[in-house]
C-alpha cells in the first residue's frame, strides 16, 4: 500500500493487487497514509496453495481491472490531493525574543504582556484547529550548529528534542513519522536536507512553543533554516523549500500546523541594536496583509541583513507553503530593540 | 560601515575566538571555569593572546574587528553578565 500510494503520488501509474483476506488491512493502511479512497484490485484468497495454472487464471480474471486502475491513476491521484489539502490546517509566524520569556527591567512590561496575549490567541487557534503536530521553522542561533558544520536547511528527526535556556529546561516529543517523511520526500524533491537525531533545541524554537503549545500538547517537527551564519540560503530558496514542504505536509494524514519563528527587525551584537527598521517591518506587514507573500521570496539576502530581518527566511519558508494567503496580523509591538510580530495565515 | 553586512562570513582565522564565545554562550561548565579563572579557561581553547585580551575586556569593537560573530559576542556577554550580576528577571 505504501509503495502504491508513494508511486502514484510521484507520477508513476500503479495498481496494487491484494487478496480478499487483506481488504480490511489495506483499507486501514490507506487511511493511515491519508489516501482513504485509494482503490486496490482484489483477487480471491488464498493465493499461496494455488498451482501455476490457477494463479494464471486468477491473473487473467483481474487483468481488465488492473488495466483500468493503471490508466485511471491520474484521476485517482488528483482526487486524493484535493481531499488531502485540508491537512495543513494553519500557519503562523511568531517572534521569539528571549526577553518575552525572561523579562529584565529594560523591557516594557505592558508590551511584553501584549505579545503574550497574541501568543495566547495562537494557542487557542491551534486548539480549535485540532492540530496533531506543529512543524516549526526557526533559525538555530548557533546552538545546535556551530562552525564545525553549518547546514542550510535541517530537520530534527529523533524521537525527542531538548534544550536549555538559562533556568529553562525543555523537552518535546518529535512526530517521528512526519519528520522522516519531510526528510525523505524533501530529498526526493531535490532539497539536500541535513538531518539530525540528536541536536540541542535552540530558544528560537522554544519561546513560541512555551507560549502557544496547545493543551493537550502535540509533538513537533523542528525545521532549521540557517539565518545567522553567512552565506545563508536565499529567501527565494527558502520559499521554494517551503512550497515543497507544503506539498509534503498536505499529503500527510495528520492535521499539521506550520509555524515560523523569528523576526521582525533586530540587530543583536551590532551597533544598530537600539535602532531597528520598524518602518520596513510595517511596510512588509502591509504587503503580507494584502496577500502578496511571494514578494518576500524576491527580497535579497543583502536587503534582509540591512533591515535587521535575516530571520525572515523562516517566514519565506512558511509563505512558500501557504501561498498568497492574506496575513492576519495579531500584533506588531516594536520594543526598543525588536519588532515583535505575531501573524496567522488562514490556510 | 555602510555596505558592510551586519553579519559577515566568519573568517577561519577567528575560529578559536568564535569557539570560545560559543562556549561562553552555550556551555555552562566552560562558563563556570571561565568565571573562576578566565585565562586558564581560554588556554584550554588555545586562544591567541590578543583574542584573549579582547574577550577579557569585553571589547565588542575589537572582537568584531578580529572576526568574532556579532551574535556570539552579544550572547556570550549577556550570559556572563547574568552570572556576575544576576539581573532581576521576571520569568514567564
Amino acid at each position: 500500500m505504501h509503495d502504491g500510494v508513494f508511486f502514484e503520488d510521484n507520477g508513476i501509474p500503479v495498481a496494487t493487487v491484494i487478496s480478499s483476506e487483506f481488504v480490511r488491512a489495506a483499507r486501514a493502511q490507506a487511511d493511515a497514509l491519508g489516501a482513504a479512497d485509494y482503490r486496490t484490485v482484489m483477487v480471491a484468497h488464498p493465493i499461496q496453495p494455488l498451482t501455476r495454472e490457477e494463479v494464471r487464471a486468477l491473473a487473467d480474471g483481474a487483468f481488465d481491472e488492473i488495466v483500468r486502475r493503471i490508466t485511471a491513476w491520474r484521476r485517482c491521484r488528483s482526487q486524493r490531493r484535493s481531499r488531502a489539502d485540508a491537512m495543513l490546517v494553519g500557519a503562523f509566524a511568531c517572534a521569539h525574543t528571549p526577553q518575552l520569556l525572561a523579562r529584565p527591567s529594560s523591557e516594557d512590561r505592558d508590551l511584553v504582556l501584549r505579545v503574550h496575549a497574541a501568543f495566547a490567541r495562537v494557542k487557542r487557534r491551534l486548539e480549535a484547529l485540532r492540530a496533531d503536530a506543529i512543524a516549526i521553522v526557526a533559525g538555530d542561533h548557533v546552538e545546535a550548529f556551530f562552525l564545525d558544520g553549518v547546514p542550510a536547511l535541517a530537520v530534527y528527526v529523533g524521537t525527542e528534542c531538548a534544550g536549555t535556556f538559562g533556568r529553562y529546561r525543555y523537552r518535546f516529543p518529535i512526530h517521528e513519522p512526519l519528520a522522516r517523511a519531510v526528510v525523505e520526500h524533501g530529498v526526493e524533491r531535490g532539497f539536500d536536507l541535513f538531518y539530525t537525531q540528536r541536536a540541542p533545541l535552540d530558544y528560537a524554537f522554544y519561546v513560541p512553543l512555551h507560549f502557544t503549545m496547545p493543551e493537550p500538547a502535540v509533538p513537533i517537527v523542528p525545521l532549521h533554516v540557517n539565518v545567522y551564519l553567512p552565506p545563508q540560503p536565499t529567501p527565494r530558496r527558502c520559499h521554494d523549500w517551503g512550497r515543497a514542504l507544503g506539498e509534503i505536509l498536505r499529503a500527510r494524514p495528520e492535521r499539521i500546523a506550520l509555524m515560523a519563528s523569528g523576526g521582525m527587525s533586530h540587530f543583536p551584537g551590532t551597533d544598530r541594536y537600539a535602532s531597528p527598521e520598524f518602518e520596513y517591518d510595517r511596510r512588509l506587514l502591509e504587503t503580507l496583509k494584502a496577500g502578496h507573500g511571494r514578494e518576500l521570496a524576491a527580497i535579497t539576502g543583502e536587503e534582509l541583513d540591512k533591515m535587521g530581518n535575516i530571520e525572515l527566511r523562516t517566514w519565506a519558508t512558511v509563505l512558500g507553503a501557504v501561498g498568497d494567503v492574506k496575513a492576519d496580523v495579531y500584533c506588531y509591538e516594536p520594543s526598543w530593540h525588536h519588532g515583535n510580530a505575531v501573524v496567522e495565515w488562514r490556510v | 560601515m555602510d555596505g558592510e553586512p551586519h553579519y559577515r562570513f566568519p573568517p577561519a582565522s577567528a575560529y578559536r575566538l568564535n569557539r570560545c564565545l560559543f562556549a561562553l554562550k552555550s556551555d555552562d561548565a566552560f562558563r563556570a571555569r571561565f568565571l573562576k579563572d578566565a585565562r586558564a579557561a581560554m588556554r584550554e581553547l588555545e586562544l591567541e593572546a590578543e583574542d584573549a585580551e579582547a574577550v577579557l575586556r569585553a571589547d565588542r569593537d575589537a572582537l568584531l574587528a578580529r572576526g568574532a560573530h556579532p551574535y556570539l559576542v552579544f550572547m556570550a556577554d549577556l550570559r556572563l553578565r547574568m552570572e556576575r550580576e544576576p539581573i532581576s528577571f521576571e520569568f514567564f
